[in-house]
């Protein structure tokens, strides 16, 4: 499946903006080194969308009363504003159902727990919420920063694949952590099931979507992770590679997913708003282990 | 397989550990403490007898600063104290200031947005892993990596602001250099800048806010990622101040564009 929407009049792929202002930036320094400044001085200039009070929103040069509202989903509007495509609600439902599994209202986990200390000291919702959700921007769990990471190394193996590499040579090549490849999507150990990874497959069946070139590969590293290294593909994995194959860029399901904790810790957060003062987890002193320099005095 | 068993797998502590700070319970009440020490040093002590800039050091080298070191944290620390107002992490504060978010949210607005690759907490950590490589190379080899760098185009914590070197920054760097003529990290800097800008034909760089503190903060040795983090913190000041005089003023006290000033090109 395309994941382009057939319902709503499509628009050209937005190109590289960073691209184009630095060789716009080039350019206007070739003759005056300030001259692409003062092309900005005190007026914004952008592809994205514009207000017009009392009448419309243009987003991506689409209209968002008079096209888009009550005719597609918020997630297919998330998608457009962040990456300039509008995507077909079967991906958009895809995404949807996607988030649900990132954002599990329990509070051990680092971002939720965040969440529900901000709770439990009454910060505003939404301090609580942003805060868990920047916490959520890591390099070992998340599903944003870590999307982009794996996406990167499937990006790279693909190449490889291409070129002739075989799939154990991939793997063996990236750094190990106490003697299992560290790769980002494949390192969960076979003895924790990642519950979320079968409904993935019977939801992205259902939708129609057939398995593109990253799912094959994704299929074969897990495969062969798990047979040597007793790993297997967890669902940032997933999601790297089914991403990849509906044309998403590193950088966009980066920023797509930037939000997707925050139900979670949201929910978090209002558990111990809830709850007096204190509550979340209280530590005695000897709780903590003290490991630096005994008692001197100044 | 359980939660638990999984935790044991992966091999998740018991308890929190840390070197700096321990606290004495009171004999009734073991959540609260009667005492509390920082890297063996009483808080009433601290509280009464360090400067606030030896108690940052103490956090972070567990150690209390020599008198030069101390010299240069406290110059970078005011320097960084307020970046002016149109530094995009002090507008980040004006704007939610004068728009009226709870003033409690101001500082972390202004942090976040100091939190870039571009001048902000994230380049410092570059910059300090950059400083390190031109520390860790001779003399007679920093041409050959003044050449490479300036090829690369890499040269985090130095560069150019709307295309010509920030005087300010290169006279907060000539500042330090003479105030602190010990400090072998920035000369070597200063050195390799000289190179880079007589080995090719670009545009000439220079230090960026960046780079001196990354610079100032590898002299001290205190590691790239508490360098980013004590970016934010001595930049916090001016970020805090800033967004909080725009509260008392009303919502229109700060322009808004008209509609024929917002160009939306296709």
């Amino acid at each position: 499946m395309n994941c382009e929407n057939k319902s709503v009049p499509q628009r050209s792929e937005p190109t590289s903006e960073l691209a184009s202002e630095q060789t716009a930036l080039n350019q206007a320094s070739d003759h005056n080194p300030q001259a692409y400044w003062l092309q900005r001085y005190n007026k914004i200039s952008t592809t994205i969308g514009k207000w017009i009070g009392g009448e419309e929103i243009t987003i991506r040069e689409h209209k968002l009363l008079g096209e888009l509202f009550n005719n597609v989903s918020y997630m297919q509007l998330h998608a457009l504003n962040v990456t300039g495509r509008m995507i077909s609600p079967q991906l958009g439902k895809w995404l949807e159902n996607n988030f649900m599994v990132m954002s599990y209202p329990d509070a051990r986990i680092w971002c939720n727990n965040i969440g529900a200390l901000t709770g439990d000291m009454s910060t505003s919702p939404v301090a609580g919420t942003v805060a868990g959700v920047l916490a959520s921007d890591s390099r070992v769990y998340g599903g944003n920063h870590t999307a982009k990471l794996a996406m990167t190394f499937l990006q790279q193996a693909l190449v490889e694949y291409k070129q002739g590499k075989s799939i154990a040579d991939i793997v063996n090549s990236v750094a190990k952590k106490q003697g299992k490849p560290a790769l980002m999507g494949f390192a969960r150990p076979i003895n924790r099931t990642d519950e979320r990874i079968e409904p993935h497959r019977k939801m992205s069946a259902e939708l129609g979507f057939e398995v593109g070139e990253y799912m094959q590969l994704a299929n074969q590293l897990d495969a062969y992770v798990t047979q040597h290294y007793q790993l297997g593909i967890n669902i940032g994995g997933y999601t790297s590679a089914f991403l990849l194959d509906q044309g998403f860029s590193a950088d966009e399901v980066y920023a797509l997913k930037a939000l997707c904790v925050n139900s979670g810790v949201t929910a978090c957060y209002v558990d111990y708003k809830a709850q007096p003062k204190d509550s979340f987890l209280p530590l005695k002193c000897a709780d903590i282990h003290y490991q630096g320099k005994a008692p001197r005095s100044l | 397989m359980t939660l638990s068993a999984n935790k044991e797998a992966l091999g998740f502590a018991k308890t929190l550990a840390t070197q700096i700070c321990d606290e004495t319970p009171t004999k009734d009440n073991p959540f609260l403490a009667e005492e509390r020490h920082i890297s063996g040093y009483n808080i009433f002590d601290i509280s009464q007898k360090l400067d606030y800039i030896e108690t940052i050091f103490l956090l972070f080298k567990l150690e209390l600063p020599s008198s030069q070191q101390k010299v240069l944290l406290n110059t970078l620390f005011n320097f960084l104290s307020n970046l002016g107002p149109r530094h995009p992490a002090i507008r980040a504060a004006m704007t939610a200031g004068v728009s009226k978010a709870n003033v409690e949210h101001l500082l972390p607005i202004g942090l976040m947005t100091l939190g870039g690759e571009n001048g902000g907490a994230n380049e410092v950590e570059r910059a300090y892993r950059f400083i390190e490589k031109i520390n860790q190379t001779s003399l007679s080899e920093l041409d050959d990596l003044s050449s490479r760098s300036a090829l690369n185009n890499k040269t985090p914590g130095f560069g150019t602001r709307f295309a010509q070197v920030d005087p300010i920054a290169q006279r907060f760097a000539e500042q330090l250099l003479s105030l602190t003529p010990d400090t072998e990290c920035l000369k070597k800097c200063q050195v390799w800048l000289e190179q880079i800008n007589s080995s090719n034909n670009q545009p000439k760089i220079g230090w960026l806010e960046s780079g001196i503190a990354a610079a100032v903060f590898y002299e001290l040795r205190v590691g790239a990622r508490e360098a980013a983090g004590l970016f934010q913190l001595a930049c916090a000041p001016g970020i805090l101040a800033h967004g909080v005089e725009q509260t008392h003023k009303p919502i229109t006290a700060m322009p808004l564009l008209e509609d024929n000033q917002y160009e939306l090109r296709k």
